[in-house]
């Protein structure tokens, strides 16, 4: 079980101090797939990285984060070596640079592997294709002894998505494994996803229809906070945060009523509701931030979820 | 966020600036602060003394005298070449990188020739056949050094070329040159003001180099002139110190202060970057 | 083939500067005040035939051509440059060429090693100074290297000189090696001879390849392949050597051949003061002699090492990165 528990991420800048994450609270069961749901900007990426503990040295972290109850935090870099690529794989986001430019693929794909399970590096090429073969990229065999710059942006997400599942790790994170893919191709990350036995899944993501497919639960960050805490089900039904209301809204399927306004930067945080310039139902109540209102398992931080 | 090291940032910038204005100030009132006329003759090698703060050199000439006199030279010297270096590099810079095409073609060619070009050894060759006057000397300082700035500038205007408001301007009509002049240099000016100072760094460098070989402007006492005399006229046998190490430090505070003020760029640091992700 | 390409190019460059500067050095001396064979044969051999032998001279004049046409003068110069014939020192009483190269030789013997050498503290230092950037060992290492940088190095070579061989007596005061010495003392005495120039050189440059690695190496822990590699729960030091250090040496490569041609430029003003007669001797005494063939081509042998070293950067970053060579290696 990985349990992240006030969770608060703030970078020391020149210009001064950032909140980028303020007092999240989440739980992600064994076996169970949650997707976390935002913009960008929104702090997704951070709360990923967090759980990796691959923050970089500006970030203040606080909390704690227990994954099978001992706190990641409180690891030294020694013990989080051994937990990474072993207990808690990585799928890292797609656009950018990834993948080291100067390694052939099929190395890259298995390296978790060889580094833990002492697997030959000749052996590393044979895993890389079977677990590139997942995916369809076609011509596996060439595919392993090339370079990343010759993938296109498609192929480098889902390489990215083999070099994730190779460990088998029992706890998962993904950071937007669908982006960039037509929805043939997010077929297959569903599929890979809903295939993998007995892992737990924490899954950053913008599509709400992939989340959809494969979410258990379901996380909304709007600005640095968690606002709902859902199953998928009574999420895609009936959502309570009028953030989420609207965020389900802007989907295709249903119209793409896009949201007006634009969430607010770091430095236009104020007391009142991060959301309260957009919001269609605000009141003056709304002008201090609400809590966080639990209710069993669900959360939503909005005065309107009173249950 | 703390500082990096201690040549970055602003403090660092205002540290350098305030030692320039007081080098500057040191060479325009060369003549009030000059304790002796620097070409005075009087008794040679005196040991500093409260009547020679730097004690003399061979000839007996004031050493203090020199250096500050040597100011002049060198800083003119640095800042006339340092000024050409910058306009000529910016305006090779913009149009190279406003108009693109052949245009960007033939200057970048014309920019990467002169880039590769070994620039003291040219610099050698060039005072050795023009003679050593004053404006020579710039000249020579001015042939390659301004190849550095002329690419940096140009990559930013490519940049700037394609940003909405410059494209705005052209389909409204305005000329090129009211563009460029209005739009695009005040944009580079952090890069040309950064740049300048670095060029007056490394013209002053080159300078010195020049007249520790004996190839500076003839008849002037510039740091690099002082120091070639101190060599050459057996002040680093005879032990004197005093008459090496204070143009060697001259050099040295001058160097850095420009450098100080070249380094100051804020740079977009970490965890920003993550945010935007 | 992309890597080809690339390397054609880039030669092509190369020779366009190598003609520019042939060219530069053609018009240079037929644009000076005075007689064209002055700056053709130097100062001290002009005036000595001038003088003691006009008929010599008139000679000369006309196997330049001197009152021809330009055009035929260009010819002229161009055959003699294909068959290496840059003119005669009278002053050395050797070829032109052969004395450079001679002395070029003994340049590089201080240059290679002192670049190389540079090269490897310039990792030792950087790797560490970019990694754990900000800790009190880089905040202290960055400025003192910047300011050794700031030095100019013949204003670092008195100081060393006045302390190691003037007052302390430890090192030889200038010259390459004592006479009357062969074998293994030879090359212990050379040494010897070369360690204070040496020394100076290296700082020199080990200040720039530091900032140079440290800087690349600060960029690129920044990369996200960087967090992909710590994902995998890569140690450290898998992560620093197999993702951080061939990243990052890959543009220090380019960087230490390039100044390997500023490092040649920059040994003149130490090579007077070490009394080392390499190139900068050379160069300094052919314009205290007016000596302008010298001076001329041994500005183009530099010009040329700057070019080659150039070009050499340019064949190593396309061995090197991936990304010029082929699409898909074969094995």
């Amino acid at each position: 079980m990985l349990e992240i528990q006030n969770l608060t991420v703030r970078f020391q800048l020149p210009q001064g101090t950032i909140t980028a994450l303020e007092g999240v609270n989440l739980t992600l069961r064994d076996g169970e797939k949650l997707c976390v749901v935002g913009e960008s900007g929104s702090g997704k990426s951070v709360l990923m990285l967090a759980v990796l503990c691959l923050l970089p040295e500006n970030a203040c972290v606080s909390g704690s984060i227990l994954l099978d109850g001992e706190d990641l935090l409180q690891k030294s870099q020694k013990d989080l070596t051994e937990i990474r690529g072993m207990k808690l794989s990585y799928v890292p986001q797609g656009s950018g640079n990834s993948l080291n430019p100067l390694l052939r693929l099929g190395f890259q794909v298995s390296e978790s592997l060889v580094a833990h399970r002492r697997l030959p590096r000749r052996g590393a090429d044979q895993r890389s294709i079977q677990l590139l073969q997942q995916f369809h990229l076609g011509d596996e065999e060439q595919l392993v002894r090339s370079y990343p710059h010759t993938l296109s942006g498609g192929m480098r997400q889902r390489a990215l998505l083999a070099l994730g599942i190779a460990p088998e790790a029992p706890y998962l994170v993904a950071d937007e494994p669908t982006k960039g893919l037509d929805s043939d191709r997010v077929g297959l990350v569903v599929d890979c996803f809903n295939s993998l036995e007995g892992c737990s899944l924490l899954c950053v993501t913008h599509d709400l229809t992939f989340a959809q497919q494969v979410a258990d639960r379901v996380a909304i960050i709007y600005a640095g906070q968690m606002i709902e805490y859902e199953t998928a089900e009574q999420f895609f039904g009936s959502p309570r945060h009028p953030y989420s209301k609207a965020l389900l809204d802007a989907v295709p399927e249903r119209g793409l009523n896009a949201i007006p306004g634009f969430s607010p930067g770091h430095e236009d945080y104020t007391d009142a509701c991060r959301f309260y310039n957009r919001c269609p139902c605000r009141t003056a109540q709304c002008q201090t931030q609400p809590k966080d209102r639990w209710d069993g398992e669900r959360m939503v931080k909005c005065i309107y979820g009173a249950p | 966020m703390k500082q990096r090291n201690l040549l970055q940032g602003r403090a660092a910038a205002v540290t350098g600036m305030v030692l320039l204005l007081l080098i500057l100030l040191v060479a325009v009132f060369a003549p009030a602060l000059a304790p002796y006329d620097p070409w005075a003759m009087g008794t040679p090698y005196l040991p500093p003394s409260s009547e020679h703060l730097l004690g003399t050199n061979d000839i007996g000439q004031d050493i203090l005298s020199e250096l500050i006199y040597g100011t002049r030279v060198s800083m003119f010297i640095g800042v006339c070449a340092a000024l050409i270096t910058t306009i000529i590099g910016t305006a090779v810079g913009v149009l190279a990188g406003y108009f693109g095409g052949i245009v960007d073609h033939i200057l970048m060619a014309v920019t990467n020739v002169v880039i590769v070009v070994p620039s003291l050894p040219l610099t050698v060759v060039l005072v050795a056949y023009l003679q050593a006057g004053l404006w020579n000397i710039i000249i020579a300082l001015c042939v390659t050094a301004w190849a550095g700035t002329a690419r940096l500038i140009r990559a930013q205007v490519m940049q700037l070329r394609q940003q909405p408001f410059v494209q705005l301007e052209r389909t409204l009509g305005m000329g090129n040159g009211y563009i460029m002049l209005v739009h695009i240099l005040p944009n580079v000016s952090g890069i040309i003001l950064t740049r300048g100072a670095l060029s007056v760094a490394s013209a002053m460098l080159s300078e010195a180099s020049l007249s520790f070989l004996g190839l500076g402007a003839l008849g002037q006492k510039s740091w690099g002139a002082i120091l070639n005399n101190a060599f050459f006229r057996n002040g680093v046998v005879n032990n004197c110190w005093w008459w090496y190490y204070p143009p060697i430090l001259c050099i040295c505070v001058c160097v850095v202060a420009f450098m100080l003020i070249g380094s100051w760029d804020d740079r977009r640091s970490r965890g920003q970057n993550l945010l935007a992700m | 083939m992309r890597r080809s390409r690339y390397l054609l190019k880039r030669s092509i460059g190369y020779l366009a500067t190598i003609f520019l500067i042939l060219l530069f050095n053609f018009v240079l001396i037929r644009v000076m005040p005075g007689d064209p064979m002055l700056y053709i044969l130097g100062e001290e051999d002009y005036y000595d035939f001038y003088y003691n032998n006009p008929e010599y001279l008139e000679q000369l004049c006309q196997e330049y051509d001197l009152d021809g046409s330009i055009l035929h003068q260009f010819g002229l110069y161009w055959r003699n440059i294909l068959h290496l014939d840059f003119g005669t020192s009278y002053h050395y009483g050797r070829p032109v060429l052969d004395l450079i190269l001679f002395r070029a030789s003994w340049t590089l013997r201080l240059v290679l090693p002192a670049v190389l050498l540079a090269a490897l503290l310039g990792v030792l230092l950087g790797l560490p100074a970019g990694w754990f950037s900000g800790r009190w060992g880089e905040r202290l290492g960055t400025p003192v290297l910047t300011i050794l940088h700031t030095i100019p190095t013949y204003c670092l070579s008195i100081i060393l000189l006045s302390i190691f061989a003037y007052r302390l007596g430890w090192l030889p005061l200038g010259g390459m090696v004592s006479g009357g010495k062969s074998g293994a003392a030879y090359v212990w005495d050379m040494l010897w001879h070369m360690t204070l120039p040496l020394i100076v050189l290296v700082l020199y440059r080990v200040s720039y390849d530091y900032l140079i690695l440290r800087s690349s190496v600060r960029e690129i822990r920044e990369e996200p392949y960087i967090t992909t590699a710590f994902s995998k729960g890569l140690s450290q030091r898998v992560v620093l050597f197999r993702h951080v250090l061939p990243n990052a040496l890959l543009p220090y490569v380019t960087a230490v051949c390039l100044q390997f041609g500023a490092a040649v430029a920059g040994t003149m003003t130490m090579e007077v003061i070490y009394n080392w007669s390499g190139m900068g001797s050379l160069i300094y005494d052919a314009v205290n002699n007016r000596d302008f063939p010298v001076l001329q081509t041994a500005f183009l042998v530099i010009a040329v090492c700057t070019i080659l070293a150039n070009l050499l950067a340019d064949v190593l970053y396309a061995a090197i990165d991936p990304r010029l060579r082929r699409e898909v290696p074969s094995r």
